[in-house]
């Protein structure tokens, strides 16, 4: 126990000494704080000191664009545009306006729009042409226009559901009625805000890149030691075993708080910064997803570890670690995959999402992803944690095993199947 | 000339044939793969071929219209076609929701016209497909007065394309083509040549340095020529991963368009603005690779290299970062300061390239700016080699690299 301990501080030392690893793990999410804290206290002042001068003035200002109507479409524009839309003859008039400042951006309106529906924007060269511009003046004026100026009928078309009441027959005990859109926490119910729906998928790439650099680290670790013979040393006085474990607890300590720092800025820049980042006034970010994130990086860790040390015992040379790290890896990539898309597909509640979520090898990051998004019985999570902490246990046992001086002291080159034997126990 | 060649041949060959380089080929495509797959797959669970009920207590749809061209013109192409099912009551409609008939019901009640309220039931949430399509089969009801011309546009809505004003560039409403993306594809490329053949670079002398070969190799080739064969068998790897990538991304190409997927039909290209990111890219790339030369030259071990040259890396990848800060004004002063400065040239030239049109003077300058820093460090390069030829556990400092005495 003492050498597992003695190693454990040795490689504690070597990684919190290293800059690299403290301005990744710590310095970016305390800077992205410290920025959110800043400019919250600058904007709540300027707030407190123009709240007086605030008028109709500071609403969202409509810019004048113009606009060739080729199909003869366009009869009438309504008061609240008119200043906003100039009429031009010709393509080449609009251009002449255009360069000269006088509208912002032009549509051509062709003469088949009845059949073909297009119409083209106009941009100057200087403008990003992915940014929408106020495409929705000249839809609704055409639209107007083609209902014969029924401006009612217009509306109507234009926004046909104005309330839309969801029931869900499935759900008896709160009278069958589910809320239209919760923007309370994270997650897909929200789609009026893009930050809060696309929060499950971020939470996957940030446990992704945790998982990776955590254990890579340790991949890393162990295959520098082995590729400049520290390791023959090493053995000499210490077990593979207590070598193996003294490591992945260090880098495990390591792992453990980068992750934890990047959810409390996560945390705090969603709960405080809210005006900053737009969030719906009542948002809250779970602290449970932090608490449960937690237990799910400990899990997942010690497995993907485990897995990354014994692909590290294999390589006898890291220029050769590329593909022992996609073998290992390849299991937690297909579910960061499928965590990613998943909320963005609405996939969330799928049965593929839910079985993905209890297999320990996807686990750690689709259930953080299923989390995120919405409430998770407490028997699923239960569930899942304990099958990754036994897979976890199982596959360190495997690795401890393999971890034995004919492995670590070979110099035969990493293949897969090598790797699979010393897994099964073949080798 | 010979020597050159021999040592650009024996180093492609010592790494292009080995298993792992093989596998680290073939694995980048197979994650492609693996990646869109899922991603089709997942997206193939977003749509529900089941018909949607409706119930219309305030007959909107007393004649019902169906117009199955709005599906094609206003939606997704690729939609199923959902059959829509009128009920007299909510009780028959939830019958056949339980009974699986159907995904769905609508009810719109009798004040429907001047509330514009409708209750949806569901069991499970339904497909996206039939939430688009009964959209716009609700917004064609609601036009039958009106000629059939007037009401399919007016529901179909207008398709807008932006485009600049020559007309050279032009972005349709379904986000850019595959053609506007090259630029940005062309960036992608060399930035994994750069990851892919930094360690080689990096080792390229360090490891003949470690393991003592560089005394002998030195007795039959000079300097010089050793790190011209080096370089050129580096940019021989890196140009087999390339064409080799690039032909599965061609065959996936060829292959999307067989099976018709619509954003592969379009292929029509700018050649301006793909010619301004190669003429960037190339020397971006060969300035990174002749610094990582003289970083592997300069140190004593090759790991000790891979510390330093992660710097230039990240610094390729500061656009991507902050492409937010100009992703709205693409002419922005730190955008062109980006475009023109070493390291950041290639990835900001290649997002402007997407957002907006680069002035040609820009392209050029940062050229011409990628263009001296290359030279300066294949110079670097050549030095740090003869200075540090066979310095063994002795790290070669900055300051000795430029003193004119050595």
């Amino acid at each position: 126990m003492r050498k597992t301990l003695l190693v454990m501080r040795q490689e504690l030392i070597a990684t919190f000494s290293r800059p690299s690893y403290l301005f990744f793990a710590y310095g970016i999410p305390i800077i992205a704080v410290l920025v959110l804290s800043v400019v919250n206290i600058i904007q709540s002042k300027s707030t407190e000191n123009t709240a007086a001068a605030v008028s109709s003035e500071t609403e969202f200002q409509l810019e004048t664009e113009g606009f060739v109507d080729d199909a003869g479409l366009i009869q009438t524009i309504s008061d609240d545009f008119q200043d906003h839309l100039l009429r031009y003859e010709t393509e080449d008039l609009a251009k002449q306006a255009l360069q000269s400042g006088e509208i912002s951006a032009f549509y051509i309106i062709p003469e088949d729009y009845l059949a073909s529906g297009q119409v083209d924007y106009v941009y100057p060269d200087d403008r990003s042409y992915l940014s929408d511009g106020q495409q929705w003046v000249i839809k609704s004026v055409l639209n107007f226009n083609l209902l014969d100026g029924d401006s009612e009928l217009a509306d109507q078309i234009w926004n046909p559901i104005q309330h839309l009441e969801v029931r869900n027959l499935a759900d008896e005990f709160n009278g069958g009625v589910i809320s239209r859109e919760d923007c309370s926490r994270p997650g897909a119910d929200c789609e009026s805000n893009e930050l809060i729906r696309l929060m499950p998928s971020i939470l996957v790439v940030i446990f992704f890149i945790a998982f990776m650099s955590s254990s890579n680290m340790l991949f890393a670790s162990i295959g520098t030691e082995k590729e400049n013979r520290t390791i023959e040393l090493l053995m000499l006085s210490i077990s593979p075993r207590q070598l193996l474990a003294g490591k992945t607890l260090a880098l495990g300590i390591a792992g453990l708080s980068q992750t934890l720092v990047w959810l409390s800025a996560i945390y705090f820049s969603l709960n405080m910064g809210g005006s900053i980042l737009k969030l719906p006034v009542g948002f809250v970010f779970p602290v449970e997803i932090v608490a449960w994130g937690l237990v799910f990086f400990i899990g997942g860790f010690a497995l993907y570890a485990s897995l990354m040390a014994g692909a590290g015992a294999l390589v006898p040379k890291m220029k050769e670690s590329g593909i022992a790290n996609h073998i290992a890896m390849a299991p937690l990539f297909f579910g960061y995959i499928y965590g990613l898309f998943a909320p963005l597909v609405g996939a969330t509640t799928s049965p593929l999402t839910a079985f993905l979520s209890f297999l320990p090898l996807t686990s750690p990051v689709v259930m953080v992803m299923r989390l995120t998004d919405s409430l998770v019985p407490l028997w699923h999570l239960l569930l899942s944690v304990v099958l990754l902490f036994i897979a976890a246990y199982l596959t360190f046992q495997v690795i401890a095993a393999m971890f034995n001086a004919q492995n670590l002291l070979s110099g035969q080159p990493f293949s897969a199947r090598r790797y699979l034997r010393a897994l099964t126990g073949r080798l | 000339m010979k020597q050159i060649w021999q040592v650009a041949l024996y180093e492609y060959r010592r790494n292009v044939f080995k298993k792992s380089f093989i596998l680290l080929l073939i694995s980048v495509p197979a994650f492609i793969i693996l990646a869109v797959g899922e991603g089709i797959f997942l997206e193939s669970l977003e749509n529900n071929s089941l018909p949607v009920g409706y119930v219309d207590h305030a007959g909107v749809f007393d004649d019902p219209i169906t117009a199955p061209g709005i599906g094609a013109a206003s939606t997704d192409q690729n939609d199923q076609s959902i059959e829509f099912i009128s009920y007299a009551s909510e009780e028959q409609a939830a019958a056949a929701l339980k009974a699986g008939k159907i995904q769905v019901f609508n009810v719109f009640p009798p004040d429907y016209l001047e509330s514009r309220q409708v209750i949806h039931y569901h069991i499970e949430k339904p497909g996206k497909n039939a939430e688009r399509q009964f959209y716009n089969f609700l917004q064609i009801n609601l036009l039958s007065s009106k000629p059939p011309e007037i009401a399919f546009r007016t529901a179909a809505g207008t398709d807008i394309t932006v485009r600049s004003i020559d007309g050279r560039r032009a972005v349709p409403s379904g986000g850019p083509t595959f053609g506007l993306l090259m630029p940005v594809f062309i960036t992608m490329a060399f930035l994994g040549m750069i990851l892919m053949s930094s360690g080689y670079t990096l080792s390229a002398v360090a490891e003949e340095k470690e393991n003592r070969t560089m005394e002998v190799l030195v007795t039959s080739i000079s300097p010089n020529r050793l790190i011209t064969g080096k370089i050129l068998s580096i940019a021989g790897i890196s140009l087999t991963l390339l064409i080799v990538w690039t032909t599965v991304i061609l065959i996936g190409i060829g292959v999307g368009r067989q099976l018709g997927v619509g954003w592969l039909l379009d292929l029509r290209m700018d050649w301006r603005p793909i010619l301004g990111t190669l003429a960037v890219a190339i020397p971006s790339y060969t300035l990174v690779i002749a610094l990582m030369t003289a970083i592997g030259a300069m140190v004593t071990t090759s790991k000790e290299g891979q510390s330093v040259s992660s710097i230039f890396i990240i610094l390729h990848l500061v656009p991507l970062y902050i492409g937010f800060a100009f992703l709205n004004n693409p002419h922005s002063l730190l955008a062109v300061i980006l475009s023109l400065s070493p390291f950041t040239a290639l990835m900001t030239i290649g997002m402007r390239n997407l957002f907006t049109i680069v002035p040609t003077w820009q392209i050029l300058v940062s050229m011409g700016v990628q263009i001296l820093f290359a030279m300066g460090a294949v110079w670097l390069a050549g030095r740090s080699l003869r200075l540090g030829l066979l310095r063994y556990g002795q790290r070669l400092t900055w300051r000795s690299l430029f003193n004119p005495q050595n």
